[in-house]
């Protein structure tokens, strides 16, 4: 007998009739879609201020970088608490599909989808963040590095509102995998799962500018090679949180595939509004031989996840053919995670070099300092790395397994 | 009335427009320097003596040679200081002939050089003052970190109960399926 497919906790049903949810529905997914583009716009925005703080030097805090970064999380964030102040009022109006099922209590007196409590309060992170982080910068220079309490609150600001934001697609995308209505579909996907996508494909991207902050540690007559711990990091979580929310192999793909556009998009946008914001604002770079040129190293680093991402489907695929249930959760995430290690030590290193080596040759801009310096590996520092990389990796692909499971099947 | 109201609102964008001018008129330099620059000798006055961090530094620029002069100031990072250059142009005074004034704003603590660049009938001229900029009531370190973690509390609170959530969701789920599959037989 053939077993019933199961979504979302729930069994598929026929396209019948329109959903008496439908007007929260579409409140959410508005609301989402909102937020995502205003949180690509800060992350764009960010890219755009560490290269300022590089070449031309901190010395306001309302320069055009940081206003793209914070109106793109503050407006997020009003978004936010627009939602949470509507849902709460739905739901003491009982209004259908706004109920305990799909809100979380908040303070005893809000009621709002979990994903959007989490986005406010990870842009709140991020707001109180900024003065803070300006009144450091007054104290202690304009330290381009992401190691400062203020940046650290920043990144986990910026963090929780990303997982907020994940939150919110896939509690609709859950919804729409369960809906007694038809759905639109592109490449098998919804609506909501192509935002998830985006967004993971985001908080990749969100690793690759300070990777030059994960310098090369010495214990002893050792070498410590830090660059592979958020490239392994981030990668094992996304791609692996990819497969586990949408249940589909070629998701982590997908994902790769959104990142390399979205590395590029950044990659093309920095240099152009660099060069003309300074001559705008007649202002000049710091460092006579540096100019803001388009970063090639960052640009092909997402080959690195897309060959991590092959591997991933691959496996997925391979489960799923070999398995009763086809909705079933990834398994031995962890392995997979470990597995990252290897390409995530060596293949940055390769680029690096293959980089040097062809940049006479192709009249490539110069790459940057910074990068030489960190990206660099000697055959004598795996013994060291490569465990540290292995652990880290599988770890975040453990807990992207987790989460992916609650994501999947979560409807708050 | 309608008059009235225009004039007062008139006087008060005036006012604004003029503030550094209005500002520097009442109050007496907190530091005065005489400098040379080039062909002119100077006084330069600060009106905060040490400047503060990120604060407007008022400076007024006298020079007795009463020639027609334009300039700027310019604020480079001492030695230690890890800023940025900064510059402000200097405006004519009208309260008194031969006086530039302007307003800079020097964004790191530390030590800072104040260079003032100077063009008029004589030619161009610069000078130099070494001025220290404070910021007062300065958060520690360990402070700092302290609070830059803090959120990470609510993050493993929420760790915490997004588990025990996944669990129920995963029980939910495989009682749904059982269910299902008793139904199908």
């Amino acid at each position: 007998m053939a077993r019933p497919i199961v979504y979302g906790g729930m069994e598929k049903s026929s396209p019948t009739k329109i959903q008496p949810d439908q007007g929260e529905r579409r409140l959410r997914q508005v609301s989402a879609w909102l937020m995502l583009y205003l949180l690509l716009q800060a992350e764009l925005g960010l890219a755009w201020d560490r290269q300022w703080h590089d070449l031309v030097g901190r010395d306001q805090f309302w320069i055009p970088p940081h206003i793209m970064l914070y109106t793109g999380i503050g407006a997020a964030g009003l978004i936010a608490l627009c939602l949470v102040l509507i849902d709460t009022l739905r739901y003491r109006r009982k209004v259908p599909g706004v109920d305990d099922t799909s809100t979380v209590g908040v303070l005893r007196f809000f009621h709002a989808p979990l994903g959007f409590v989490l986005l406010g309060f990870g842009t709140l992170i991020d707001l109180l963040a900024a003065p803070f982080d300006n009144y450091w910068h007054e104290l202690y220079g304009i330290d381009v590095t992401l190691w400062s309490p203020f940046h650290i609150m920043g990144t986990i600001g910026g963090m929780v509102a990303g997982l907020g934001l994940i939150y919110a697609f896939a509690s609709e995308a859950a919804l729409e995998r369960a809906a007694e209505r038809p759905t639109r579909h592109f490449l098998g996907l919804n609506g909501p799962e192509w935002g998830t996508l985006l967004l993971l494909s985001a908080l990749i991207e969100l690793a690759l500018p300070p990777l030059t902050a994960f310098t090369p540690l010495t214990p002893g007559p050792f070498t410590l090679q830090t660059y592979p711990f958020p490239l392994a990091g981030i990668g094992g979580f996304c791609l692996v949180s990819a497969v586990q929310i949408t249940r589909k192999p070629g998701a982590a793909t997908l994902t790769a595939t959104l990142l390399w556009s979205v590395a590029l998009v950044t990659q093309t946008f920095v240099p152009w509004a660099l060069r003309n914001t300074v001559a705008a604002f007649g202002l000049s770079f710091r460092f006579s031989g540096r100019q803001p040129t388009f970063n090639a190293t960052l640009a092909l680093l997402p080959l690195l996840f897309l060959v991590f991402a092959l591997l991933v489907d691959g496996v997925a695929y391979w489960q799923r053919q070999h398995s009763r249930t086809p909705a079933d959760s990834l398994r031995g995430a962890w392995l997979l995670g470990a597995l990252l290690a290897l390409p995530a030590v060596i293949v940055p290193a390769w680029i690096v070099q293959a980089l040097i080596a062809l940049a006479p040759i192709l009249s490539l801009p110069p790459i940057p300092p910074d990068v030489t310096r960190v990206i660099e590996l000697r055959w004598s520092d795996l013994p060291l790395t490569l465990p540290f990389t292995l652990a880290g990796g599988a770890i975040t692909a453990a807990v992207g397994s987790t989460l992916g499971d609650i994501w999947y099947l979560s409807q708050l | 009335m309608k008059k009235l109201t225009y004039r007062a609102i008139l006087g008060i964008l005036l006012t604004l427009i003029a503030v550094p001018e209005v500002a520097l008129a009442g109050k007496k330099p907190a530091l005065s320097e005489t400098l040379t620059a080039g062909p002119y000798v100077i006084v330069l006055n600060l009106f905060q003596d040490p400047p503060e961090v990120e604060q407007p530094l008022d400076v007024s620029v006298i020079c007795y040679a009463g020639a027609h002069l334009s300039g700027r100031i310019i604020g480079i990072p001492g030695p230690g200081t890890d800023g940025a250059l900064v510059r402000a142009n200097l405006t004519p005074g009208t309260q008194q002939p031969g006086t530039l004034v302007g307003s800079i704003r020097l964004p790191v603590r530390g030590a800072w050089h104040l260079i003032v660049e100077l063009n008029g009938s004589r030619g161009q001229g610069t000078a130099s003052l070494d001025v220290t900029v404070t910021a007062p009531n300065a958060i520690p370190i360990w402070l700092g970190w302290l609070i830059g973690l803090s959120p990470l509390v609510g993050c493993a609170w929420l760790v915490r109960q997004q588990w025990r959530y996944r669990r129920t969701l995963l029980s939910k789920r495989r009682a749904t399926t059982h269910a299902l599959n008793a139904c199908q037989r």
